[in-house]
């Protein structure tokens, strides 16, 4: 439970986000609630989430120690500034890949579907179209590795994790520090998959 | 299975162009001759129900396609996450809004849109840099990251509801039942994809960056699936039924079938939570008629 004096500013908050989810956050129909992110010693990123319109809505700010408050959702940019200053310690390598599942929620295109899957039983199927089907039928008989790997590297950890990125399958690779800087890269595995789409 | 390589930006089917200074250019470049020939020949809409590719596709198009298909092989993995989202590029303020006006008109289902926004007066905001594109309140809010093809296509998928809203015909959840206000709502979310599928493959054929389109060719295969079923046994069970006719009652059967289970069965989710609009729209409900205190 956090405790009310540490919540940050609800009109920056709303500053942040923009109209209309800005008076939303001030009306006190959108809820802003605390996201803990592992190695961050305390709360800096913060969900705001308002699900009264025809489609919910959530973004994720990040509270810098001066007050300021800015979106990370879709920017990678402000989550690397907002870990430089309010600075983490990854201390293992689970906790390495714990932080890089929460750095891609967190920034991950507010209208972009993105999950990690460590078997291709998670994953939730709907009904394609004749080529969608293909690629699926394709995927399940010769099926790729898409267990996540960790492993320590004499700069920090590499973090491997095979992502549902909308219709898609891909496996990315993480090499992060310590501190929580992350460098990353990835390779699509299949495309056009009849997988949810995000409305 | 061998990951197959792939470039690093999002795909997007043809270069970006917008259409205001595509056309512009153009007439610089042709003159006025050639560029008066260049626009009667480009694509429009003619008839009611959806138009297939097929009716649309130029060489040019399929050109396109093999060369972005083999620039597809050339890399490897890609810099980044691919975790952030599409990024159409090109024009700002009065430039954007006037290039999606414009690409609205070139489309039956366009010009419905355009007709709509005008007759409510509804303010649009075209560069908007929140989440995703939406309907509130009588006001359009077009996201910023759309290409200026997929900003038309979404416009016609939000002037539905903004038509709806300004007809006082809106679900209700404090007046409705439970059930019927999610039939309601999913009914006017259904109409508004039609739309979308409709006005789709003149808009992709303008030339027109549709980054960002949420029309998939593969709901699109799915639309004319059924589409085409239903009018095979249509004209099969009554050959006198017009064109028109076989057309509007494709739309219908469609639109409360196969698209209306789209927002059912898992194909369409909730960004926040991944949960079918049939529960998201049961859950509003519920929190309106909770118990005091629970």
């Amino acid at each position: 439970m956090t405790a009310p004096e540490l919540r940050p500013d609800a009109t920056a908050v709303a500053m942040a986000v923009g109209e209309p989810l800005g008076s939303r956050i001030l009306d006190g129909a959108a809820v802003v609630a605390p996201v803990a992110v592992p190695g961050l010693a305390d709360i800096a990123v913060w969900s705001v989430t308002d699900e009264h319109g025809d489609h919910p809505m959530r973004l994720y700010v990040g509270v810098w120690p001066d007050g300021a408050v800015r979106t990370l959702s879709a920017d990678q940019e402000a989550w690397a500034e907002l870990v430089a200053v309010v600075g983490v310690h990854l201390s293992g390598p689970e906790e390495a890949r714990a932080y890089v599942e929460a750095f891609l929620e967190v920034t991950r295109g507010a209208m972009v579907l993105v999950r990690p899957v460590t078997s291709l039983a998670e994953l939730s199927w709907r009904p394609g179209s004749t080529d969608e089907e293909a690629a699926k039928e394709s995927l399940l008989a010769d099926p790729p590795d898409v267990a996540p790997a960790v492993q320590v590297t004499p700069s920090g950890f590499r973090v491997e994790l095979t992502l549902v990125v909308d219709q898609r399958l891909q496996r990315n690779l993480f090499d992060v520090t310590p501190e929580g800087t992350i460098t990353s890269s990835y390779r699509v595995l299949v495309d056009e998959l009849p997988l949810p789409i995000v409305r | 299975m061998e990951p197959s390589p792939r470039h690093a930006a999002v795909p997007t089917a043809r270069p970006v162009h917008d259409a205001a200074s595509e056309m512009l250019a153009l007439q610089q470049r042709v003159g006025n001759r050639a560029f008066t020939h260049a626009i009667t020949v480009a694509p429009v809409q003619r008839h009611e129900g959806p138009t297939s590719n097929a009716e649309v596709a130029s060489p040019e198009a399929a050109e396109a396609a093999d060369v972005d298909a083999a620039a597809a092989t050339e890399a490897d993995a890609a810099p980044g996450t691919g975790t952030t989202g599409p990024a159409g590029k090109g024009l700002n303020g009065d430039a954007r809004k006037k290039a999606v006006e414009d690409t609205l008109r070139g489309s039956a289902t366009g010009m419905w849109t355009m007709g709509i926004i005008t007759k409510w007066s509804i303010p649009v905001d075209y560069e908007f840099a929140g989440q995703g594109s939406f309907h509130q309140d009588g006001k359009i809010f077009i996201n910023k990251a759309l290409g200026v093809g997929a900003a038309a296509i979404v416009m016609m998928h939000e002037a539905q509801h903004a038509d709806t809203f300004k007809s006082g015909k809106g679900a209700d959840r404090t007046k409705l039942s439970r059930a019927d206000y999610i039939t309601q709502k999913i009914a006017d979310e259904a109409e508004a994809v039609v739309r979308q599928i409709e006005g789709l493959a003149v808009t992709s054929n303008l030339g027109v960056d549709m980054t960002g389109n949420p029309i998939t060719s593969g709901l699109k295969d799915r639309y004319l699936k059924a589409f085409y079923l239903k009018r095979d046994e249509l004209t099969a069970a009554n050959p006198r039924m017009s064109t028109a006719e076989v057309n509007a009652a494709c739309r219908l059967s469609t639109r409360d079938g196969e698209v209306t289970k789209w927002f059912h069965d898992g194909t369409f989710v909730t960004s926040t939570d991944n949960n079918s609009y049939a529960v998201f729209y049961g859950k509003q409900w519920d929190d309106v008629h909770k118990a005091p205190g629970t």
